[in-house]
Order: C-alpha cells, then structure tokens, then sequence
C-alpha cells in the first residue's frame, strides 16, 4: 500500500472521529461538563439509524433528518433535568464525570437488554464500494461518511461564527462570568449548546452506523479514543478536537499499516501521554488559572 | 427617589454565612460613589448581588422605583445597571472589536451595535490601534480599558466599577481613574465604584459608603470622610485584628 493511500484512509477515518469528538468538546467547553456518555450516545444514534435501516429501509444518510433532532431534544431534556441539581457545586466537572459515567452504564444496560449485544452495521450499497484511481482506491461509505462530517462541522463553524446564539455560546467558552455580564443568559445558552452537543453525537451515530459495525460496550473503546483526542488538542477547542481527530487518526493509519493493526490503539494513548508530559493544556487548550 | 436603592439586604455565597448582613444604601442619578472598608467588609458582594450574581436571600434592590432582586444578570443589566468585576472579564480569543460587539449583545440591532462600536473607538483611541488584535496579548490597563468601554456598549444609567486599578501601575491606573470621572462629568453615568486605595477613590467619587462586616457603618461627602477618624480606626483596627490572629497563631 502506498504512503497516499494510508493518507486518504486515516483522513477519512478522522473526519468521523472529528465529528464523534467535536460534541464532546463542546459540552465542556461552553458548559465543563465532561460527557463520559458521549459515545454511549452515539451507539444509541447508530441503533436508531440501524433499526430505521431494517425496519423501513431508510438510508443512514437519509435517516440523519431523524436522529440529529431526536437527539437535540433529547440533549436539551437531559440538560434541565439533571443538570440544574448540581449547578452552583464547587466540584461541578468532577460531578459530570460520576454522573454521565452512571449513564454510561445504564445507556449501555438498556441497549444490551433491549437490542441484544450482538454486532450490528447498517449495509447501504456504498459502504461496500470504492472508488477506484489509479492503484489508489477510497472506500466510498468512509467518503461519504468524512464527507457529511465536513459539513456538520462546517455547519457547527458558521453557527457560532454568525448567529447570535452563537456569539453567545462562544462567549461563554471564553469567558462564562463576562459573557452573564454582557447579557447572555448562560444557562438559555447552556440548554441550546448541549442539545447541539448531542445533536452532533446523533449525526456521528448514523455515519458510524455504516462505517464501523457496533453493538453496545463498544462505546468504552471509541470514548477512550476520543477523550485523548479532545485532551490532545485542548479540552473545549473546537479547532483543536479536529486536529487531533485528523492527526491521530493519519498516525494510526500509519502505525497500523507499517507496525501492526494491534498497534493502532496505542497511537492515541501514547500522544496523549506525551502531549500531557509536554503541553497539558493541549495543543489548542487555555491554560488552567491558578 | 433615588436611583437605586438597596433595602436591608442579606446575602452570601452557596450555603455559606451571611457576607452582607443587613445593608441600606441609596443612590442618586448622576453621582459618583466610592465603597471602603477593610478586607471582607463585602464590598464585592454588594455589587454582585446588584448586578443578579447573587441571590439576596433578604431584602430588595430596587432600580428606578423596580425591583430588580432576584433577577438574572442578563435582565438586570437590561435595565441598564452594568458591572465591571475586578478580574478584568474579557473574551481572550475575540478580537478588541469583537470584544465590543459582545458588549452590544442585548441591543439586537447589528446597525446601532456598529454605530456604537465606532464611537467607543473615537472615545478610546488606545482601542481603536487595537481594534483588530486578540484581547488576550493587551496590558493590563488596556484590558481594564476594554472591559469599561464594553459595559458602554448598553449605555447604562448605573455602572459599577470593583478595584479598576487593581494589579496596574500608577500612571496606567490614574488614566483609568480619569476614564472613570469622564463617566459622571460627561456622560452623566451614575457610578458605584470599589477601590482598595482609599485616597484616590475619595478623590474621585462625591460620596462615599463606608463598609464593614456586611453592613454600611456610614457615609458621607468623599472630603468629610477623608478626614474622618473613624476611617483610620476601621482600618487599623483590622491590622491590629491581622496582627493578633498571627500572633495568636505561633
């Protein structure tokens, strides 16, 4: 295999990891809250877009229009329920990661005893294509899956770059007690950023629903993944959640291919560590006040 | 009627004790005040649960004849009281201008937020060279700058100011103190203002309040209070407090 098929193939494996990852980075960003659930989520999407697949046949891609609101709302209920009970606690970001590792394991419980824990895809007929150039060739369902990241992505992008809200929820990344100073209502743009949050694990689920077969546990693997990843490029940097998607998963692609599939896993484990051991804010991260 | 009036209010933070006890001020339109007292008086306090960072858990504020305790600081900066806290609350990833836009969010309308922002900038020209660069690589001063010009961005009938010269050097922070005079003298703001250098604070507001242990021991003229000895005792008083805790501590 050639040096630019490696490339092409980590790419569009980071551009998923990007969008699985930028909704985690978001929720701690705007609201530090870290969401040890967050891929838990996303096989919840995968097996809404799987049952929609078998049962009316309808695309994963098409299926988008189904879990990306389900799961907005879904966020925004989750987030006046349970939230409001430790809001204003000295130890608020340690809490979130108790709690949403509890629901973890009951998302994890429920899917199990409900949809069973064998491994489930989605098989439109792209995610068995490829496009072939010349001696190199792009799996087409990993396109068009890194394809629809984009544009989330992109989408994600204009929305806090030109809306209102988005001002907002960018000022309350940067500066939660000026943003209440100016007039944003943190906790309206709290509730709205992380329905976005989940609306973008829903728009992961459906793509990964063709890209990687799935059954409940698995998410304890892709949330290991993608906790480096944010770590590495700077927990809440939405930037920085890509970058590290993109880098590690084109190292990983190299290190599976040149050393060893096993070894693959490692590659994100072991940035971490050095990223941790060199610049612990992460590459894009605010250092933490003392 | 006075422009703001706090009325025995009680509050503290979380499920802690009372930081203001029971405190009574009032306020006139277009007046500029200084609150003293020594460390822990609840200064600080005071402007918080002004602004709706704090709850009152007694007692009502009211703004122009309203009550506003209880409110959030979104709505009760709508009603045209602003804050601008000691640690210098910018948007270090935003822009000078940007900054300013955030500071015009409650105004809606993109075209008098513009309007807005360039007079600020003909008002501060420190800003306007700056306009395009991160507010995270200014000076301290210039941040402090940046942070009052925003709360402009609304123009408030009330600002309150906690400790601006805080951390700044003295030439940097008597511009900042000039800033502050222009609010009243110009601009016709009313001004609530924390300032931990007693001298200066005086000689910039008319009246001030004098604060201790959560409550307003009493107020006056900046001049009468200047020479009041009841100043010096409050303040030596803790120092002698400092000095027998220490003590007490060995």
């Amino acid at each position: 295999m050639t040096q630019v098929q490696v490339l092409i193939l980590g790419l569009l494996l980071g551009g998923v990891y990007a969008l699985m990852a930028s909704g985690l980075t978001l929720l701690f960003g705007v609201m530090r809250v870290v969401n040890l659930a967050h891929a838990a989520f996303i096989v919840l999407a995968a097996f809404l877009s799987f049952f929609l697949w078998e049962g009316a046949g309808i695309d994963p891609l098409v299926s988008l229009v189904v879990t990306v609101p389900v799961f907005f709302l879904l966020g925004m209920a989750i987030y006046r329920t349970v939230f409001p009970r430790i809001e204003g606690s000295p130890r608020f970001t340690e809490m979130t990661v108790l709690m949403t590792f509890g629901f973890a394991f009951i998302l994890e419980g429920l899917m199990s005893k409900y949809f069973t824990g064998i491994f489930r895809q989605t098989k439109p007929p792209y995610a068995q294509d490829a496009i072939i150039l010349g001696d190199l060739y792009v799996p087409t369902g990993q396109l068009y899956a890194a394809i629809t990241s984009a544009v989330f992505l992109v989408a994600l992008w204009a929305f806090l770059k030109y809306t209102r809200t988005g001002y907002g929820v960018r000022a309350t990344m940067q500066n939660r007690d000026a943003a209440q100073l100016v007039g944003v209502d943190v906790r309206r743009v709290s509730t709205v950023a992380f329905g976005m949050g989940m609306a973008l694990a829903g728009a992961a689920g459906a793509l990964i629903s063709f890209v990687f077969p799935f059954y409940p546990s698995r998410h304890w693997q892709w949330i290991a993944i993608l906790l480096s990843l944010v770590v590495l490029g700077g927990m809440g940097s939405l930037k920085g959640a890509v970058v590290g998607a993109l880098g590690l998963a084109v190292i990983s692609s190299f290190v599976s291919t040149h050393i060893g599939a096993v070894w693959a896993p490692i590659t994100f484990f072991g940035a971490l560590f050095l990223m941790l051991m060199v610049k612990p804010e992460g590459l894009f991260g605010k250092k933490a006040r003392a | 009627m006075a422009l703001l009036e706090v009325r025995n209010v009680r509050a503290g933070y979380g499920g802690g004790p009372d930081i203001l006890t029971d405190i009574s001020i009032d306020v006139e339109e277009g007046r500029s005040y200084c609150i003293i007292g020594p460390n822990g008086a609840g200064k600080s306090t005071l402007l918080k649960t002004i602004a709706g960072l704090l709850r009152p858990r007694d007692g009502d504020i009211l703004f122009d004849g309203e009550s506003i305790a209880g409110r959030r600081p979104d709505q009760v900066l709508a009603t045209g009281v602003c804050f601008v806290p000691q640690d210098r609350t910018i948007f270090p990833q935003m822009t000078v201008r940007e900054n300013l836009v955030m500071g015009g969010f409650l105004l809606r309308d993109k075209k008098l937020v513009e309007q807005r922002v360039d007079e600020l900038m003909g008002r501060f020209p420190r800003l306007a060279e700056r306009s395009s660069q991160l507010a995270q690589t200014m000076s301290g001063g210039e941040q402090q700058m940046l942070v009052m010009a925003r709360a402009l961005m609304i123009q408030p009938r009330l600002m309150m100011i906690d400790e601006p010269s805080l951390g700044l050097a003295p030439q940097i922070s008597n511009q900042i103190f000039d800033i502050i005079r222009s609010l009243s003298s110009e601009m016709g703001i009313t001004v609530l203002l924390i300032e931990q250098n007693v001298k200066k604070g005086l000689d910039v507001a008319e009246w001030a309040f004098v604060l201790d242990l959560g409550t307003c021991r009493f107020e006056g003229s900046s001049a009468e209070i200047l020479d009041d000895p009841r100043i010096r005792d409050l303040y030596l008083g803790q120092l002698a407090e400092a000095a027998k805790e220490s003590g007490d501590a060995e």
